[in-house]
């Protein structure tokens, strides 16, 4: 694979890819692509904790504020992306799951701290901490909620690729 | 708390509404526990869930149902959206429940958990 002169976002280290700051900035451009197209029919799910369908509006608000903070940033460190994000979140937290997700993000930023990259295995690290960061911040975690699918079997990465993880996960 | 019906009065104590508020306080994301009412000696100390309606002070005069919640928040969340999120939940089971609408839900904020540290 060739990048072009300057981007260093898929730095080949052996045969393992390693995902930059701009990359990671673009995977979560994607998936506010992917949620805001779909956020009617999460917000049509939402019965709990109380059933006003909003669930969806308000991870979509949660994440425009975390990725405003990242939207004209040139930085390549997945370090300052993921805690600009988490900060971001964190100060746009909308209902319970936008206060989840920035949860999310914070503990995914947590592994990241002072990298420049990462590679699958650091992903699934992240991703894990991630999950029980999530988890820790409430008594009695009820799934069904945003909290269940951050439950992907993260332990298998990087063995199985994504698209394997995201078609056999319940979500 | 008395719900009139034809063939009598129905009595709901503070203490049952404060069971409902607690199990929905319990549920909200961002709670890690219930506080009681008192600070002892400056310290807040976490109730255990079972006893967590003790962080709840439930006050009905006037048909008008007022509660106050005592909770310890987790460090890290957004505190204000945490509240919000807890008072909705809270007004929703209690009417739900009880079929009779919540006048005030006052949330106090005790004290934080540190579980990680940014």
């Amino acid at each position: 694979m060739t990048s072009p002169i300057g981007q260093r976002t898929h730095a080949q280290v052996g045969t393992r890819a390693l995902c930059g700051g701009q990359s990671l900035k673009h995977a979560l451009f994607a998936a506010r692509q992917w949620l805001e197209k779909h956020a009617a029919a999460v917000n049509a799910l939402n019965v709990f904790p109380v059933p006003d369908g909003d669930t969806g509006t308000n991870m979509l608000l949660t994440m425009n504020a975390a990725l405003a903070e990242i939207e004209r940033s040139p930085d390549d460190s997945v370090s300052i992306i993921a805690h600009a994000v988490a900060h971001g979140a964190l100060m746009g937290a909308r209902g319970n799951s936008g206060v989840i997700l920035s949860q999310i993000f914070r503990g995914f930023a947590r592994v990241l701290d002072n990298k420049d990259t990462f590679s699958a295995e650091e992903f699934a690290e992240a991703a894990q901490e991630a999950c029980d960061t999530a988890y820790q911040g409430v008594v009695k975690p009820v799934e069904g909620t945003i909290l269940t699918p951050s439950l992907a079997r993260w332990q298998e990465w990087p063995d199985s690729p994504p698209t394997t993880l995201m078609m056999s996960s319940k979500y | 708390m008395t719900i009139e019906t034809k063939l009598g009065e129905i009595e709901i104590s503070p203490n049952a509404i404060a069971r409902i508020a607690s199990q929905a306080v319990l549920e909200s994301y961002g709670v890690v526990g219930m506080a009681s009412k008192s600070f002892k000696d400056g310290l807040v100390e976490s109730l255990a869930p079972s006893a967590s309606h003790r962080g709840v002070d439930v006050h009905v005069a006037d048909r008008q149902i007022v509660i106050d919640l005592y909770v310890i928040i987790e460090y890290g969340t957004r505190i204000s959206e945490v509240v919000h999120n807890i008072v909705s939940a809270v007004k929703f089971r209690v009417e739900k429940a009880l079929g009779a609408s919540v006048a005030q839900v006052n949330v106090h904020v005790q004290g934080l958990r540190v579980s990680q540290e940014d």
